[in-house]
């Protein structure tokens, strides 16, 4: 296994100018530049290792506070960053007809197949963190790719990252620069939030059956009291001032009941905080297809994509719920992709 | 689902540096990455051992009582999810992750006698952890128990006065006790023993930690956490409502408590909702000559027995393989003859290789003909499988082929085509846990394990977690063999076949800590030669063994009616 601690390390150091070399698998031995070091608040030449029982060194654990310091020295760096994907192999441009009709139909019209080109697609990797708190708190991170020219999330880029000597890091930003992302950071949270649910559902529903335990517990035992208190009225036949205080327990005991039902609620509340940790855009190498959609007299152009790296015509994105469709319908108007079910529930609409 | 559920998305850094394209060097982007995971790594939010087990299922309710005890718990835990939900998956998650993360060295389990190289197996197999046995002990006890770091202990020989010091004489950073009911009796060697040792972090792993007395939670549980529920007088009086201990006494607190140091996943908490399954034996009637060459070879074996002549390795195997086919005795009769030279062998062995069609075969042949069902067929010899293999191609019955000695790459080409193309598998052993193959929904026990645990791992191949439809079980047997009699207890004595997976470990369990059932039949078999003697004899273990099911029963439901549904992870 590798040491994802001392590596952590060694990148922050390498960025950061200094230098540091792996002595065995437990052990980095590590040279800081003189202002890092004292931003550390450790020595500039030293050894950080994993294992207690290594002489002169630092140990560091998945606990350590000095990651936190690590964190602090990127100060604004590495939150998005953007690379090109080489690609060695030939990108045939013809030939994509059959494939088209295999991989999309539009239930109601047609595809046509127009001219295919070699063109790079960008990919935005969003890292999602999400803090969830209840009884508890838990931190998390969830990720995925969003295809920049569909929109559409969760799509897959195969392994195209497998080699880092195809990756090229794209230090000049213009070549991005016609990527609106705002609209796609808009589908990526929806996603992101489809996803985060799906993960902590297991701890929701075991939230949910706790409180469903508890809630019953507490309702039981007060109720018991409140009915104690009645039988007691009821069999003493109390009158007036005795009655009163009774009665008057019996409310106390209800709004007791009342307070501890609240904070059983508030313990089991569970609410999720999320936002975009890091994204990285990559450019990959692909075949645009252009494809005409007919519906009617309606008739418009959409872009197929075909993935060199994972063999496949990606699907489209339908236009009103963002969800990856290869059967979908036309609308009548503007021949919009509609998936399945939002155009049956138009339909029966 | 409950529904104060709020989710919001706050604007971040990232998102601001995204939508005006600030971009930084991939280095920077990776080192943030890097360090926000180790951020989630060191509260336990994530395991760090998780990518490294691709050889089991992970289910949810285990990750999170791994996380639970890690986290919450300090390492400290009583294991009790109900039989078959993966206590020991979760025990080697607890411990791999301690040792992933440099928090343990030294990792000491004590099991049952008969457990003992099952749990080194599934941590080598499961957990990439090492361990060395008392089994396999060479050294004296002293060396033995200060030289090694990670080992797996019969809690018997552990408790040996020869061993007990050396157990308690140093300190352990993880102990786990596996069935540790043993444990509920403080005046026991057993929990002495569990109590001397020094040690950090400990699990102890029971589906029925309470069998009898309330007191005996008391036992368990102060040897996790001393002082939990006080002093055994307080505990009485505060806990204890009857006299005969069993009926608790404030359970609501007692809970409370016990949600503290305890986890216990049950099947309806957990959602594991698994189909049905059917079992069905096939009894075959052999032809003569086949009929006389397992009575020979019983005979040859029994006269031996006596004797003493033949080890219990070729005398199982022998009988085995008569049972298999008459090809695979054949083979292991031959090797015989280069060992002894024997006239009786060479006689059996010209027996069997005069026969050609085996019935049993045949038999299988029908079944597979009429059968729509994708299926798997468990033989345990190889020259058997090759000449089933023979035949089901002279049959036109497509199949693939997984032996244990194939490559990895092999062993995964054999399933996807018996996934994608043909609907037969023939195997001589189950396989990694890893390897889906709910896709199938009938097994053929063409050879019967006579380890029932084996049986059931077999079946648990198919019948867990993801399996939709229902699952059939054929088991092939020769009438009068030993497989049919161990059939007649498994099956039609205690149900083996209905019990959830996990159940029969429990049940054998109850028999006692020395019961070995292959070694029991065995014996009956060979000690037992007239067919009122061998039905009286499979009778009497068949009886016990029902009497150790409905103990467990009992106990089961004692625990059920005491823990609830109180203390899922």
């Amino acid at each position: 296994m590798k040491n994802q601690l001392l590596d952590a390390i060694n990148q922050v150091i390498s960025l950061k100018s200094g230098v540091a070399e792996y002595t065995n698998n437990d052990t980095l031995e590590a040279l800081l530049p003189v202002d890092i070091a004292r931003s550390l608040d450790i020595s500039d030449s030293l050894s950080f290792s994993t294992r207690a029982d290594t002489p002169d060194s630092y140990f560091v654990t998945y606990n350590s506070e000095i990651f936190g310091r690590f964190s602090n020295l990127l100060d604004y760096q590495g939150y998005a960053a953007a690379l090109s994907i080489k690609y060695d192999g030939y990108l045939k441009t013809t030939g994509f007809e059959k494939k088209i009709s295999d991989t999309l139909c539009a239930q109601n019209g047609l595809i046509r197949v127009g001219k295919s080109f070699a063109a790079p697609t960008p990919y935005i990797l969003c890292n999602f963190s999400y803090t969830a708190s209840a009884d508890e708190k838990r931190l998390g991170m969830i990720s995925f790719f969003i295809n920049g020219l569909t929109g559409i999330p969760g799509v897959e880029i195969g392994d195209a990252l497998s080699w880092k000597s195809d990756q090229v890091c794209l230090k000049d930003a213009s070549t991005l620069g016609h990527i609106n992302f705002e609209p796609l950071l808009n589908t990526a949270q929806s996603y992101a939030s489809k996803l985060i649910d799906t993960e902590i559902t297991p701890w929701r529903k075991s939230l949910s059956r706790k409180l469903g335990r508890d809630e019953e517990r507490i309702k039981n035992y007060y109720n018991t009291i409140i009915s104690e208190i009645k039988a007691k009225i009821k069999k003493k036949k109390l009158e007036g001032e005795a009655k009163e205080k009774e009665l008057a327990r019996s409310r106390a005991t209800q709004m007791e009941l009342k307070r501890k039902l609240t904070d059983l609620y508030e313990r089991y509340d569970l609410s999720v905080t999320a936002q975009l940790h890091s994204s990285l855009v990559i450019l990959l190498p692909t075949v645009h297809i252009e494809c005409e959609l007919i519906r009617k007299k309606a008739r418009r152009s959409a872009m197929a994509i075909w993935n060199p790296y994972l063999k496949v015509i990606e699907p489209l994105r339908c236009e009103e719920s963002n969800i990856p469709v290869t059967n979908f319908y036309l609308s009548d108007q503007e021949a919009k992709i509609i998936s399945p079910e939002v155009w049956l529930s138009k339909v029966a609409d | 689902m409950t529904d104060s559920y709020s989710f919001k998305f706050e604007d971040s850094l990232a998102s601001s540096a995204l939508k005006n394209h600030q971009f930084s060097s991939l280095e920077s982007y990776s080192a943030r990455l890097s360090l926000f995971n180790l951020s989630i790594l060191a509260d336990y939010d994530q395991l760090v051992c998780l990518p490294e087990l691709y050889n089991i299922d992970k289910h949810w309710y285990q990750i999170e009582t791994a996380k639970k005890v890690i986290k919450q718990f300090g390492g400290r835990a009583m294991l009790s999810d109900e039989v078959g939900l993966g206590k020991t998956i979760e025990a080697g998650m607890i411990c791999k992750e301690y040792l992933l993360r440099n928090q343990i060295k030294s990792l000491l389990v004590l099991t049952p006698a008969t457990l003992v190289s099952q749990w080194q197996q599934e941590l080598q197999e499961k957990f990439n952890i090492t361990t060395v046995t008392t089994d396999s002990r060479q050294e004296t006890p002293s060396e033995f128990w200060n030289s090694h770091n990670r080992i797996v202990a019969s809690i018997n020989t552990a408790k040996h006065s020869t061993h007990f010091n050396h157990v308690t004489g140093r300190s352990w950073d993880m102990v786990v006790v596996d069935e540790a009911h043993h444990l509920k009796n403080r005046r026991t060697l057993n929990w002495k023993l569990v109590d001397a040792i020094k040690k950090r972090f400990i699990l102890m792993l029971s589906a029925t930690p309470v069998q009898n007395h309330l007191v005996e939670l008391f036992n368990l549980l102060t040897l996790l956490k001393p002082g939990l529920l006080k002093t055994e007088i307080q505990f009485k009086k505060e806990y204890v409502g009857s006299k005969d201990g069993r009926v608790p006494k404030n359970p609501e607190k007692l809970r409370q408590l016990m949600r503290e140091v305890m986890v216990r996943n049950t099947r309806s908490v957990v959602d594991v909702k698994l189909p049905k399954r059917f079992a069905s034996t096939i009894t075959v009637e052999p032809t003569e000559a086949e009929k006389e060459l397992y009575q020979a070879i019983n005979e040859y074996l029994r006269s031996h027995s006596k004797e003493k002549t033949i080890d219990k390795l070729t005398r199982n195997n022998l009988l085995m393989r008569a049972g298999s086919s008459p090809v695979a005795l054949l083979n292991s009769l031959e090797k015989l003859s280069e060992r002894f030279n024997d006239s009786q062998i060479l006689f059996l062995k010209k027996r069997a290789s005069s026969i050609k069609q085996f019935e049993k075969t045949r038999m299988l042949v029908e079944l597979l003909k009429k059968s729509n069902k994708k299926t798997l067929v468990f033989i345990n010899s190889l020259p058997t499988q090759n000449y089933i293999s023979e035949c089901l191609q002279a049959n036109g019955i497509k199949h693939s082929q997984f032996r244990g000695d194939m490559s990895l790459k092999a062993k995964d080409s054999a399933i996807e085509a018996f996934r994608e193309e043909v609907p037969v598998m023939l195997a001589t052993e189950t396989g990694g846990e890893g390897r889906n193959l709910q896709f199938a929904n009938a097994i053929v026990n063409y050879d019967l394990p006579w380890n029932p645990m084996k049986i059931e791992q077999r079946i648990g191949r198919l019948h867990r977690i993801g399996q939709t439809q229902d699952v059939f079980i054929f088991n092939f047997c020769i009438a009068n063999s030993i497989e049919e009699y161990i059939l007649k207890v498994l099956h039609d004595k205690i149900n083996m076949f209905e019990l959830v997976v996990g159940e029969i470990e429990t049940i054998l369990g109850n028999m006692g800590d020395e019961f070995d059932f292959e070694e029991m039949v065995i014996d009956l078999w060979l000690g037992n030669e007239r067919k009122d003697e061998l039905d009286n004899a499979f009778d009497s273990l068949g009886g016990q063994l029902l009497d150790a099911k409905h103990s467990y029963q009992k106990v089961q439901e004692f625990d059920e009616n005491l823990f609830g549904e109180d203390l899922e992870a």
